[in-house]
């Protein structure tokens, strides 16, 4: 992709966002009747499918029941069809695990665990179709399915990635942005209180833009709550509508 | 074997501990355990222990064809292996939940942090080059692992040297390392990682956790910087939130700790070197 720059002088990049600009959001929730709590989302390129199954009796053995709180189980898979080289492991390799790992550290400490003792909730996110952003998208995905399930939470988990290029902070960072070397920053804030509760980075950058490149995600993450949010009240307000 | 069923009463001792701004062990909330750094005979073999957490890294090195969409480098593979040398729960083979994010961590710090010139391992463009293999060796888990292991591991892969290698258009001669000058490798910036436990819902931090302070904390934060100031990984893990600015003041504080721990490791090295050469000399 030679001559095509991560950001031109007249500050656009190379999809011709704005640097705080997110990409598009599209959210879909109960798209599947055997789950108790399903959701489709968009962002960008990127696709994502969530179940959530739950709460229900723990499987798998006694020994892994909680007696204060409920276990929250995740599983994170990518399609063979999801990236432009066909991936021959759907789930099992290091970086899958690692996300699932994520996933639930994530939730649990966001959903509130606390009332229903001794049980499991499930969380499975299926991606489709990479383009960057891939764990910000099923945490986001993942969010909707758990309020379409109805399990209660603290706060919805928007989450939101941000990068630094020269010294212009960017936020929601496509595959080719990525792949062009920046600093990868993913964060995931309950946006009401704007705590974070997962943060993860790759490559490196320097503590003088850290507060700077904060901000940007933060900002983003609350842009993302405004659109999920609107996206959770228009399918409450169409629950009641009998199909004619 | 499951994992040994800690009791009420040691949480609630270790937590009202620190909650009184002490520690179990007599140390303060910021304070490490002793660190002590020891090397093997041959080159990138490094012995570091914590207190009675102790890591073991070995490098090595292998010649290899780079991998297709990287012609012109070379390869650092780092592996954190957690047998039941370390704790009795662990499995062999199985890295389970734990292995699988220490070695992330790790690999994140280390590896994608770019701190190894990869491009000065490539001998021949396309079909040769070096595989740099840093095996990393949990011996005793007292808590801190993250720290301890990529502080040797970094350790290790500074006190390593590689064959040198003479290229005549398209033979290419590598010395063995007792005939000609071994080559260190080329390190851009000293990247380590730095664990900070939460207690008291988030509000108090300590750093250098034990075994017991780790499992009975809210959550942890894993920083990892270098000596430029350069943020080189953000993880938090377990059940708890944290704000911006604690993140910010926790990050600033993070510097003069990694300053300290990379004075630390310079000086083992130095130490080491003139013992070498002496011993050298004398023969």
């Amino acid at each position: 992709m030679a001559g095509l720059e991560l950001l031109q002088e007249v500050g656009l990049r190379i999809d011709g966002r704005r640097p705080d600009e997110l990409r598009k959001l599209l959210c879909k929730l109960g798209v599947f009747t055997q789950a108790d709590g399903s959701a489709y989302f968009e962002q960008g390129n990127t696709k994502v499918l969530a179940t959530v199954y739950g709460p229900h009796e723990v499987r798998g053995g006694r020994s892994k029941i909680l007696q204060d709180s409920a276990i929250i189980n995740c599983q994170f898979s990518t399609a063979t069809f999801s990236q432009v080289d066909r991936k021959n492991r759907p789930r099992g390799d290091r970086k899958s695990v690692e996300v699932t790992s994520h996933l639930k550290q994530t939730f649990s400490s966001s959903v509130k665990t606390e009332l229903f003792p001794k049980t499991q909730i499930d969380i499975f996110v299926e991606v489709l179709q990479s383009d960057g952003g891939i764990l910000s998208a099923c945490i986001n995905a993942a969010t909707l399915a758990l309020i379409d399930a109805g399990i209660p939470m603290k706060d919805y988990v928007c989450a939101c990635t941000a990068s630094l290029i020269y010294d212009i902070p960017l936020v929601d960072v496509s595959h080719a942005e990525k792949a062009g070397g920046g600093p990868e920053l993913t964060i995931a804030t309950l946006p009401n209180s704007d705590e974070i509760v997962y943060i993860s980075m790759t490559h490196r950058f320097h503590l003088d833009y850290s507060s700077k490149v904060l901000d940007m995600a933060i900002q983003g993450c609350k842009q993302v709550y405004k659109l999920l949010d609107e996206a959770v009240k228009l399918h409450v307000s169409k629950l009641g509508i009998s199909k004619k | 074997m499951r994992k040994e069923a800690l009791s009420n009463s040691q949480r609630t001792f270790t937590v009202k501990t620190v909650r009184e701004n002490k520690r179990v062990d007599g140390r303060t909330s910021f304070e490490f355990r002793k660190i002590s750094i020891h090397f093997g005979i041959s080159f990138g073999s490094c012995h570091v222990s914590f207190g009675y957490t102790r890591v073991f890294a070995q490098v090595s090195w292998e010649i290899v064809k780079p991998r297709s969409f990287r012609p012109n480098e070379g390869d650092l593979f780092i592996n954190v292996e957690l047998t039941p040398i370390a704790a009795p729960h662990y499995e062999v083979g199985r890295l389970g939940e734990f292995g699988t994010e220490l070695n992330r961590l790790v690999e994140r710090c280390l590896k994608e942090s770019k701190s190894v010139d990869v491009e000065s391992l490539c001998i021949i463009r396309g079909e040769m080059a070096f595989r740099i293999r840093c095996d990393v060796h949990v011996l005793n888990d007292d808590g801190n692992l993250v720290d301890a292991c990529c502080l040797a591991a970094h350790t290790a892969l500074c006190h390593f040297r590689r064959p040198d290698f003479t290229v005549a258009g398209k033979d290419v001669t590598i010395h063995p390392i007792d005939e000609g000058n071994p080559v260190p490798l080329c390190i851009f910036h000293h990247p380590l990682a730095v664990t900070y436990a939460f207690f008291n819902n988030g509000k108090q931090a300590i750093l250098d956790p034990t075994y017991l302070e780790q499992a009975f904390c809210d959550g942890q934060l894993v920083v990892g910087m270098n000596t430029y100031k350069e943020i080189c990984t953000w993880h938090l893990g377990g059940r708890m939130s944290i704000s911006k600015a604690k993140l910010i003041r926790l990050t600033d504080m993070t510097y003069s700790i990694v300053t300290s721990l990379v004075n630390l490791m310079e000086k083992a090295l130095s130490k080491d070197a003139e013992i070498r050469y002496a011993s050298k000399v004398l023969n």
